[in-house]
């Protein structure tokens, strides 16, 4: 860390999930092993939705004209962030801050809905909101209104790796000194009809587990047959230190390194350089040692390759200490948030970090000798406290990026 | 009652149940004087109002003229546009 370089803690959690609510409830499902995947419809699909999920028990039908379903699970996830970090109300239009957002796709409920309308030989319509209900920066923007966030208001579609840039971004921009306080995560609400068809045509997916279709998706586990879309939001509020000091708020964990690094290879196929540069290059602005990290949230999106080329990774840039390092994939519980994805398997690392507690691969039945690290299959773990958390998402279009999260201690 | 004055009456009927239906504002009344920016939408809630109304109405309508100010204005020009397509 440089020498004008300043301290970042996370101050406030906020999560919207296919397995929970709140971030206690989102960990101790992780924790019992309990999945939110389910039958998608009559499709032949299972997805992770956020079940009994009422918008207008949140919002009125005049606030819900305009508002896709991800800038809802994002405003909701926000709220609980801020009321968690004690900035609520006024406090944040007050200060020097900025919304850093990932999202993959954006409002894909009101594109679709929008087509649907326009492309019915009946009605040809499309309505006037789809414009600012679908665009990817929506949800940012809202974020910015409800609290009067008048700084950098960012938005970062990078698939599956969106939100943990953009929580990198927020890092550094905090670091430097540019804004004080961000809202940084991201929000995906992409489990639309077409979309999951989408998804279901490259042959991605899990094959869904006829008997038990809460199983379907078996991160690491030989036998595994693919991803399960997931939809939610995750928010952190990031503050540089002196500021989480001054008003005495908890602090979840001190940011410690970011690293970025794209494949520049395939669309979609994963490459080994390109997240060994980006486990490397976190590392390195850690300043930390492998050895430090007692826990990693690895990308394990369950496919056949996704998988194997991880494990390969993270022996190539841990080495030996790869072997010992608990490393578990919880999207076998919540499924693929995509665009949200990095942001809620930050909360899932910084909860580890806070409690230490390591939530479990679910779902793992079988070895597979191309995955021979310690996924702590199916049994979360109680350990000694941990020193530093790691979570990494790596994304369709080759960028790779790996957050380091590390216990907070007063220097 | 002449047949036009039933018109507005129904007309106007549809104009505050989309109203309550679409955007939760819910009016005793709407009186035809009462200035469309009292409704409590903005530029866009407005254009948004437009489209449900074409819907509930089955029609189309261009661009409301900018000197439409009441609802009464408005009722008038979609009257107008009704009557034009028969």
């Amino acid at each position: 860390m440089g020498q004008n370089q300043r301290r970042v803690v996370v101050t406030g959690l906020g999560i919207v999930s296919p397995i929970g609510n709140s971030p206690q409830e989102f960990f101790s499902n992780l924790l019992a092993v309990r999945s939110g995947i389910r039958r998608f419809g009559d499709s032949g699909q299972v997805v992770g939705s956020v079940a009994d999920f009422e918008p207008s028990a949140h919002f009125t039908k005049a606030r819900l004209i305009g508002l896709d379903r991800v800038s809802q699970f994002g405003l909701l996830a926000a709220e609980q962030a801020l009321v968690n970090s004690g900035l609520e109300g006024s406090r944040l239009a007050e200060a020097n801050a900025g919304v850093y957002f990932g999202t993959g796709i954006g409002g894909a409920g009101a594109l679709e809905s929008g087509y649907a309308s326009f492309f019915d030989k009946n009605d040809g319509r499309i309505s006037p909101v789809t414009v600012v209900s679908t665009m990817a920066n929506a949800t940012a923007a809202h974020l910015s209104i409800r609290f009067g966030i008048r700084g950098p208001v960012m938005t970062y579609s990078i698939a599956c790796a969106s939100s943990a840039v953009a929580i990198g971004e927020a890092f550094r921009a905090i670091r430097d000194g540019y804004v004080d306080v961000a809202i940084a995560g991201g929000a995906e609400a992409m489990t639309t009809p077409g979309m999951v068809s989408a998804w279901a045509a490259m042959r991605v997916l899990a094959k869904p587990d006829d008997a038990y279709p809460e199983r379907s998706c078996r991160p690491f586990s030989k036998g595994r047959t693919g991803l399960v879309l997931g939809e939610g939001a995750a928010v952190l509020v990031l503050e540089a230190y002196e500021g989480g000091r001054s008003r005495a708020a908890r602090i979840w964990g001190e940011l410690a390194g970011y690293g970025i690094a794209c494949d520049a290879s395939h669309i979609s196929k994963p490459s080994l350089d390109g997240q060994v540069k980006a486990l490397e290059r976190a590392i390195a602005d850690s300043g930390m040692a492998s050895t430090d990290i007692g826990y990693i949230n690895a990308h394990g999106t369950a496919t056949q390759v996704g998988d194997v080329v991880e494990t390969a990774a993270l022996k190539k840039a841990l080495g030996d200490a790869a072997y010992a390092i608990p490393v578990s994939s919880t999207k076998a519980l919540h499924g693929h948030l995509m665009g949200a994805a990095g942001a809620v398997e930050m909360v899932a690392s910084l909860m580890a970090l806070s409690t230490g507690s390591i939530p479990p691969t679910g779902h793992y039945s079988e070895p597979d000798p191309e995955c021979d690290l310690d996924y702590v299959p199916n049994q979360a773990r109680k350990g000694p406290a941990l020193k530093a958390v790691m979570s990494n998402s790596f994304a369709f279009g080759g960028t790779n990026a790996v957050l380091i999260a590390k216990r907070f201690a007063q220097q | 009652m002449d047949m036009s004055q039933h018109l507005d009456v129904e007309l106007v009927e549809t104009m505050r149940a989309v109203l309550k239906d679409r955007f939760g504002i819910e009016l005793q009344r709407l009186d035809l004087d009462r200035p469309l920016a009292s409704l409590g939408l903005d530029s866009l809630g407005f254009v948004e109002y437009t489209f449900e109304l074409e819907k509930a109405l089955k029609i189309t309508l261009p661009d409301v003229p900018r000197e439409t100010v009441s609802v009464g204005d408005l009722v008038a020009f979609i009257n107008a546009e009704m009557k034009k397509h028969g």
